[in-house]
């Protein structure tokens, strides 16, 4: 399998601060990859090292085989980059905007300029308009259409869904998967786990500058945890789990809750041996085991 | 070419009303010098009840209003103070439009490297200067005709507006300089006006009191018209003092803008 990205123990330090520590990372072609971490994480700073925003302290980094430092302008031929927060030159218009983007790359005009109605046809955008009558949300279609009209082969987002109604982000979603059906592929990074969990395919978790897990997003959910949702009698006390691997225990009147990891036969035993009304074993929200990681590694 | 022309375009508006405001200060001036000229005794009066570190400050003396290009040269102390001002603000306006229009990634992450960036912007601010030198010397030379000022040295007088070349090319690299050493530039005016009248009031002091050194650091001194008009002398060295500062300070310039991390906007 091709790697598109190529991260081997990249730091960037601030001082003596660590922006990201010793991060190893690979992202094969083909593949929607999620970047997932809290604010102040490391995300943005990997990002924008992979761009050459950023130099890095030390370690090294690959695109399309090209090392980052030496080899920007080739690799960013190739990518198209939507960051967490738009801006642009409020006095041109839309259009004009777009193709001065599309100018910088070595690529057949028309056919950009075709891609660029297109795009702008499927997310409603005004190519007429002025960018600074714009609304946050039309800036960052204008956003999404730039860093998509050259077809690049690797599309990085950093937080992109923030300003877009559901409707268009689900929008931009189909547009997503449409372009890794082509063969691009796809770095996403976000704090919202309901969108990495609907489109991605692996998911690398970063907290305080480190890669604490990486993982296909199918094994995230099937080897971490089980929800278990129970109704019980009265009698039922709330050291009855008192298993290794429950987590998160709230004990209602009648109801409790945790999360599990760890044999499901053990679990069943434990069940078993108690007076149950209902019972319900799900897979648990993204979200509820990523801060299950983030409480471990604390 | 892209970025070139798309700062050029940036730049016609105000190139334009530049090369108006420096049109109008030389027609202000050049309107005046038949008058000076025709009646010296007024002038002599004038200049005598001027008092003494006026004249020294200001490089006046009788002999700058007997002929056009003593006259000329006086009057270079405003143009000079306008074109500075419009050299040192493109210098620093365009180097920091991406930090004020928080466009630096949308540039930045294009097939491009900063060099590629930094000289595009450098070649459109120096057409820009180019261009208002070029207006400006023809719209000199109009209203010599038009107000019929008599014989000249038009060698000298090239001389003198080469000098205001040099001058603004000075500038618009201190404005490079500062776009990179300051931190946010918040307004660009502020550190034009700040930088320009600054430097004009060290040169004034130094000639106050006879320091020739500050004429090394106010480039307003690199010139003594005074001297160049009486006897055609050109102090070489501050000339050559001043153009490596240029150099240094555009280098420097250079080096930060293309190894410095660009921060995200918040």
């Amino acid at each position: 399998m091709t790697n598109i990205i190529d991260i081997k123990h990249l730091t960037k330090m601030y001082g003596h601060s660590p922006g990201i520590k010793d991060v190893n990372l690979e992202i094969h072609e083909g593949e929607i990859f999620g970047f997932i971490g809290p604010n102040g994480a490391g995300k943005s700073t990997t990002i924008r090292t992979l761009l050459g925003l950023i130099q890095p302290t030390s370690g090294k980094a690959k695109i399309f085989g090209k090392d980052i430092t030496t080899h920007g302008p080739e690799i960013r031929e190739e990518i198209g980059y939507l960051p967490s927060e738009v801006f642009y030159y409020d006095d041109m218009r839309v259009v004009d905007l777009l193709n001065y983007s599309a100018s910088f790359y070595r690529k057949p005009k028309q056919a950009m300029q075709r891609r660029i109605r297109e795009l702008a046809a499927l997310l409603d955008l005004d190519l007429q308009k002025k960018i600074d009558d714009l609304s946050y949300g039309n800036k960052k279609k204008v956003g999404i259409v730039q860093g998509l009209l050259h077809s690049p082969k690797l599309i990085i987002l950093d937080e992109p869904t923030g300003g877009l109604d559901p409707l268009m982000q689900q929008t931009f979603f189909d547009l997503l998967r449409e372009e890794n059906k082509r063969g691009a592929t796809v770095l996403f990074s976000s704090h919202i786990l309901s969108e990495v969990q609907k489109l991605c395919d692996r998911v690398a978790i970063i907290k305080d500058g480190t890669i604490i897990k990486t993982e296909r997003m199918d094994n995230l959910r099937r080897h971490s945890y089980v929800r278990c949702k129970l109704r019980v009698d009265e009698s039922v006390g709330e050291h009855t789990f008192d298993l290794p691997g429950v987590s998160n225990l709230i004990v209602g009147r009648d109801d409790m809750s945790f999360l599990y990891q760890g044999d499901v036969n053990a679990l069943m035993k434990a069940l078993a041996g108690v007076k149950l009304r209902d019972a319900l074993l799900e897979e648990p929200e993204l979200e509820e085991i990523f801060m299950q990681y983030y409480q471990k590694d604390a | 070419m892209n970025i070139y022309l798309y700062e050029l375009r940036r730049l016609r508006l105000q190139t334009v009303i530049w090369i108006g405001v420096l049109g109008l200060a030389s027609l202000m001036f050049i309107s005046l010098y038949p008058a000076f000229s025709s009646d010296m005794t007024v002038t002599q009066q004038l200049m005598q009840n001027m008092p003494p570190f006026a004249r020294e400050m200001l490089g006046l003396s009788l002999s700058a209003f007997t002929t056009f290009l003593g006259f000329y040269s006086f009057t270079m102390i405003d143009i000079m103070l306008i074109g500075a001002a419009q050299a040192m603000g493109l210098g620093l306006g365009v180097m920091v439009r991406e930090q004020q229009a928080k466009t630096t990634d949308f540039l930045l992450t294009k097939p491009i490297t900063r060099t590629h960036v930094f000289v595009a912007k450098c070649a459109a601010m120096l057409t820009a200067i180019l261009i208002t030198h070029v207006a400006y010397c023809v719209i000199v030379y109009v209203w010599v005709a038009v107000f019929k000022v008599g014989e000249f040295d038009n060698a000298k007088v090239m001389v003198v507006n080469a000098s205001f070349l040099a001058l603004q090319l000075w500038f618009m690299m201190l404005g490079i300089a500062v776009s990179q050493l300051v931190h946010r530039v918040r307004s660009v005016v502020a550190y034009t006006l700040g930088a320009v009248f600054g430097l004009f009031a060290v040169g004034l002091i130094g000639a106050l009191i006879g320091e020739e050194k500050f004429r090394y650091v106010s480039p307003f001194k690199y010139i003594d018209y005074l001297a160049y008009v009486s006897e055609g002398t050109i102090d070489a060295q501050y000339w050559l003092v001043g153009g490596l500062m240029a150099l240094a300070m555009l280098v420097g310039g250079y080096m930060l803008y293309t190894h410095r991390d660009k921060k995200a906007v918040a």
